[in-house]
């Protein structure tokens, strides 16, 4: 077997469900989390890469995920802006019971606009910096702060104060006091 | 307190995933078919090759003695090789014509090395005008081992704008000491005519093909696990079989056939002269949409609501109107149902809101509806009969309204004590679903009116907790809304320039389009009168 398809076939064995949750932490909906999955394994694995260690890859899949969504929001904008016109919010219900925390910060995280989301979820899921946020998703670095602060002040009006919130801007500094395994 | 860092795991954790898998057969498939476009193009490209370049190569890794390389990457190594990505593998256009018109080429793509060699793009004078015709040079940089390397002879030279493709010629490029110049005209590749005045970039793509007949067959050393044990790809310099450990033995690397499309280095091209916004945008979007001069624009509709802005309540008596200013792109975040400005079923399952506090009375449509007295309930269906209703707006204003393409928008609420209980969205009569279309612009125009007909079959009571409220006999008042939505037109666009997107072996990110538009919504409330639920 070829060593790309050994690699993703061991990386979706041992860390499908962990894709799929941050996947589904950056977009909020189960078919499009699965989706964007599927695409980050074949934008990573489509060009050969010497050496790409599990975490590697992992990371590249995670970063690949967040670009991917973005990406299509970005294709999606226009008709975003106005499909409401078009047909009525369809409301899907999740079989899968959620503690009210997790409910909570899924629902705040869902009115946020994909951008800020995609921010917020890189700043304080993967720990990347503002400059890294702006490089990955191809964004000015003060357009960063302002989709941090925009999304900061919308999650804490929903979430009461968060003890992290002061590291949003940060330029540097990780949002969370341990390495993180996988960056 | 909270730690949003540690919510966002914990959301990831149990994010309602259960039945959602991946494929690994699925994405292997479309990974390996992107490979084989790939290569098929790669080898296409490579016959009737016109001018043999000596060039150091080795087969990628070694693995071709190594691990079979599958079929569909053949001639690639199955680990190794350093194709260049290219972007949209579903898409046969782009990995055949890479550069096409419009597209976004850098977008996806790699830093342009490839195994084999990279190339060193530069050009004459950075600075042209238009008309002009550049002069550059394509240096081929290659590795350190001899192999025989051929190319095409032409190359395609890709003028860059904003990352959009905007000019794309193929152009003759013969390498001699690994060094070929071409020329290129600066003309647009949609119509031939001149590039603007505006920054760009110049990029050159060139296939390069190597025959297996004329590489080089290589000894290497090798863990007998099949490990590489050499320094670097290939792994072959240095490497010293007297002085192998017991585990390490000799092999001998079968040269592949390797094909693979070189990309240069990105250079900076500025052409001199008047310049004009989105000069491209006639190309790359289309004829943008004209609005009627009377058009209702975000602007002006600030202005109106603005002096027509009031604070007294609304009293909803029947005929009564009111607009609100539901959503403003000078805001940020607010189009949610935690606005303020939010009126309808409780975002949230709880808590219904009263109508918003502050509202227009702007008279800008009138709506009117031909509604039954009473209703008969059960579980939420019309039971007694599916009375037909007539719904029809007409605009007052002086203004043409945008959105009204066939038909006014049917929702119905019902309220009682301010707060709306329940919902209805009535059905068209025509059972086929079929729309007339009142406007091929969605324009509604002074004085216009759109109208349908429809069956009111259904009513729900808004959700309150995990069920809908049940809606209790009595009298409700009727409401209907039109939802407005004002933009200042497709014309103006912005387009982020585009960056690395820090993903290592990742080059660019897909650039960001965003229309700068500025919009508003606004929604105009009508009571249409009351009814009483049975």
């Amino acid at each position: 077997m070829a060593e790309w398809l050994d690699e993703m076939e061991r990386l979706v064995r041992e860390r499908e469900k962990a894709l799929l949750g941050y996947a589904y932490v950056v977009c909020g909906d189960a078919s499009l989390a699965q989706d964007l999955v599927q695409d980050a394994l074949v934008k990573t694995f489509s060009r050969p890469r010497a050496g790409l260690s599990q975490a590697k890859s992992e990371a590249y899949v995670r970063r690949a995920i967040a670009t991917l969504y973005v990406d299509h929001y970005r294709r999606q904008q226009r008709w975003q802006r106005v499909q409401h016109l078009f047909r009525p919010p369809v409301e899907v219900e999740s079989s899968t019971p959620f503690s009210d925390l997790s409910a909570d910060v899924a629902t705040a995280l869902a009115d946020l606009p994909p951008r800020v989301r995609a921010c917020v979820v890189l700043r304080f899921f993967d720990d990347l910096t503002v400059p890294d946020i702006a490089a990955q998703l191809g964004l000015a670095p003060g357009s960063v702060k302002r989709y941090l602060s925009d999304g900061m002040r919308a999650l804490e009006l929903r979430l009461g104060n968060l003890d992290d919130a002061d590291h949003a801007l940060s330029e540097e500094l990780a949002v969370t006091d341990h390495e993180r395994k996988i960056r | 307190m909270t730690r949003l860092s540690d919510s966002l795991r914990g959301l990831a954790d149990r994010a309602p995933i259960d039945h959602a898998t991946v494929s690994v057969a699925g994405a292997a498939r479309r990974i390996q078919r992107g490979r084989r476009l790939r290569a098929a193009a790669n080898a296409t490209a490579g016959v009737g090759v016109a001018a043999v370049v000596a060039l150091a190569a080795l087969h990628p890794g070694g693995s071709a003695g190594l691990s079979a390389p599958e079929g569909a990457d053949a001639g690639r190594g199955a680990g190794g090789a350093a194709e260049p990505a290219i972007a949209g593998m579903e898409d046969q256009a782009y990995v055949w014509e890479w550069g096409a018109c419009g597209s976004r080429p850098l977008d996806e793509n790699s830093d342009g090395n490839g195994f084999y060699a990279s190339l060193e793009l530069s050009v004459t004078d950075n600075v042209a005008e238009p008309g002009d015709i550049v002069s550059g040079e394509l240096t081929l940089v290659s590795s350190d081992v001899a192999g025989d390397f051929s190319t095409s002879g032409t190359a395609t030279v890709v003028v860059l704008w904003q990352g959009f493709a905007v000019a794309r010629t193929d152009v003759t490029a013969v390498y001699a000491d690994d060094l070929a110049t071409f020329e290129a005209p600066l003309v647009n590749c949609w119509d031939g005519s001149n590039l603007p005045a505006g920054d760009y970039e110049m990029v050159v793509v060139q296939d390069m093909y190597v025959a297996s007949g004329e590489l080089p067959v290589e000894d290497i050393d090798v863990e007998e696990n099949g490990e590489d044990v050499g320094e670097g790809i290939g792994g072959a310099d240095g490497a010293d079989a007297t002085a192998a450990p017991d585990s390490v033995v000799s092999v001998t690397v079968e040269p592949a056939p390797g094909t693979e499309r070189l990309l240069s280095t990105v250079v900076s091209l500025e052409i001199t002269g008047e310049r004009y916004d989105n000069p491209f945008d006639m190309y790359l979007w289309g004829q943008p949409t004209v609005y009627p001069d009377d058009y209702l624009t975000p602007a002006a509709a600030r202005a109106e609501y603005a002096s027509r802005a009031t604070l007294e309540p609304w009293n909803m008596a029947v005929g009564t109107q009111r607009v609100i200013m539901s959503y403003d792109g000078l805001n940020a975040n607010t189009l949610d149902y935690s606005s303020p400005s939010y009126f309808g079923c409780p975002w949230d399952g709880v808590q219904a809101g009263t109508f918003p506090q502050e509202s227009a009375k702007w008279n800008l449509l009138d709506v009117k509806a031909s509604l039954p007295r009473q209703l008969s309930l059960s579980y939420g269906w019309v039971v007694d009969d599916n009375p037909e209703v007539s719904l029809s707006a007409t605009n007052l204003s002086a203004f043409s309204l945008p959105g009204f393409w066939a038909e006014p928008n049917s929702s119905i609420v019902l309220v009682r004590d301010g707060k709306v209980v329940a919902e209805s969205y009535l059905t068209s009569i025509d059972l086929s679903g079929s729309v007339n279309l009142y406007s091929e612009d969605g324009m509604l125009a002074p004085g216009a009116t759109v109208e349908g007909r429809y069956l009111w079959r259904e009513l729900t009571g808004c959700w309150v907790g995990n069920a809908p409220n049940k809606v209790e006999p009595g009298t409700y008042t009727v409401l209907n809304v039109q939802t407005l939505y004002l933009d200042n037109g497709p014309g103006e666009m912005y387009i982020e320039p585009y960056l690395s997107d820090g993903v290592e072996g990742e080059a660019r990110s897909s650039i960001a389009v965003m229309p700068s538009v500025d919009y508003v919504e606004m929604q105009v409330w009508t009571s249409l009168g009351t009814i009483t639920v049975n």
